[in-house]
């Protein structure tokens, strides 16, 4: 075969304009990535596969030119690339028509729905993993709930809703989310938790990992956009959470109950649908409320924009406020900008 | 000698290997092998692996290794490679 490969120009917009259209013929939409290269014969696009940090997408080749060893070139493409850029563990969404190609390719497969496919590949996995943790905190012979947590930041909103399910189970795993979307960056997020739970024996608090609302399980809960695409890909990330986690002894998952946001309350439906499948409960927690109504972090952030400490000190436990006065520059940045989360 | 500079060599086609060296969190050399032989030639794959480290001094690495059916020297050659460009 005469084809060459190019690695695109993500800044031309006739290039791109290129690759959207090819992807169209497959049913795929180009979303966020920082790398594309593709296949051509003369100016025609045969193939293509693109990625985002260390999530490889956007993987295509037109049926004729299937079965000839382009998929193994331009995955070593983006593979190589990925590995400079220091991934070394790597992630494929795919269509789960996809799989066989992938498994001679040496990924490994963490999920599959309907719709797509999540594999993964590199020094470690999510059996390494979920068996690590299960061994370094002894998780194996109790009855745990899970919670995963957001908490932008931690309000006496979170600290009730983990007080009460901490007595529902013998250990409580809190996973706080580790993506850096938030007004509030992660390491902050989480120290917040670990001090507001300091007093509760029997939870523990763990950084969410690649396999829980990361951009490897569910890239759009950050863009925020196709509804269709939101459910399809919290089916993806609750299958995980319902297949792996469940081996952590994990059989009910707590929730807050969402009266505020429409996406939050669409992922809690589909936990409902998911969860059970793996013998995993779910328990929806009526929100805390204080004498202005349902305590949540939107709210405070809300009131820190208009600097209503006295507010903020009736949403929030004394560790999470006294961290907020010292946290200036992150509200200077919350006044200018306006963040979803 | 501890591999401290990740380094690759190789591609996923046919008749060839991917070799990935990273540095090891553990102690000594350990070889993760993926490969559509594996059955007929994992062993021997892991000795030509082995022995190309050992040979060139390397005592402490974490390898990753893709193996589309390639041939000892293949296998060797690319691994020289990867050591080469991790110093």
């Amino acid at each position: 075969m005469i084809e060459s490969l190019r690695v695109l120009n993500l800044q031309s917009d006739e290039q791109l304009k290129k690759l959207k259209s090819f992807l169209n013929d497959f049913n795929l939409t180009l979303d966020a990535i920082d790398y594309a290269i593709v296949a051509e014969i003369g100016q025609t696009i045969i193939g293509s596969c693109c990625k985002h940090r260390n999530i490889l997408k956007c993987f295509a080749i037109r049926s004729e030119y299937q079965g000839l060893g382009l998929t193994q070139k331009l995955l070593t493409e983006v593979a190589y690339k990925a590995f400079e850029q220091g991934y070394y563990h790597t992630f494929i969404f795919s269509k789960p028509s996809n799989s066989e190609i992938f498994l001679s390719l040496g990924y490994k497969e963490i999920m599959t729905t309907d719709e797509v496919i999540l594999m993964e590949k590199g020094n470690t996995s999510i059996k390494d993993y979920i068996s690590d943790i299960e061994r370094k905190y002894s998780l194996g012979s109790t009855m745990n709930g899970a919670i995963v947590m957001n908490c932008n930041p931690f309000t006496l909103g979170h600290q009730y809703l983990i007080e009460t399910a901490s007595k529902q189970v013998d250990r409580l795993i809190i996973f706080a989310v580790e993506e850096d979307a938030s007004t509030f960056p992660f390491k902050d997020r989480f120290e917040l938790m670990i001090q507001g739970t300091k007093h509760l024996d029997n939870v523990l608090v763990l950084p969410s990992s690649f396999y829980i609302i990361s951009q490897a399980t569910f890239p759009n809960y950050f863009l925020r956009d196709k509804e269709h695409a939101f459910t399809t890909y919290a089916r993806l990330d609750l299958s995980i959470f319902g297949y792996w986690f469940s081996q952590l002894n994990v059989k009910i998952r707590f929730v807050g109950e969402e009266p505020l946001d429409p996406m939050t309350d669409m992922y809690n439906q589909t936990m409902m649908e998911v969860l059970p499948k793996y013998g995993m409960q779910l328990k929806i927690i009526p929100r805390k409320e204080n004498d202005s109504g349902v305590i949540s972090a939107s709210k405070v952030r809300a009131l820190l924009k208009e600097d209503r400490w006295e507010e903020v000190a009736k949403f929030v436990p004394k560790t999470t406020y006294d961290y907020l006065l010292r946290a200036d520059e992150i509200i200077a940045k919350l006044k200018k900008y306006d963040s979803q989360h | 000698m501890k591999i401290t500079k990740p380094a690759q060599a190789g591609t996923m086609e046919s008749n060839d290997i991917y070799v990935q060296l990273l540095p090891a969190e553990g102690e000594g050399i350990e070889i993760r092998l993926k490969s559509v032989v594996i059955k007929q030639f994992g062993k021997q794959i892991r000795k030509v692996a082995l022995e190309t480290l050992q040979n060139m001094g390397i005592t402490e690495c974490l390898c990753l290794l893709d193996d589309k059916g390639a041939l000892d020297y293949t296998i060797a050659a690319r691994i020289e490679s990867a050591v080469k460009r991790s110093l």
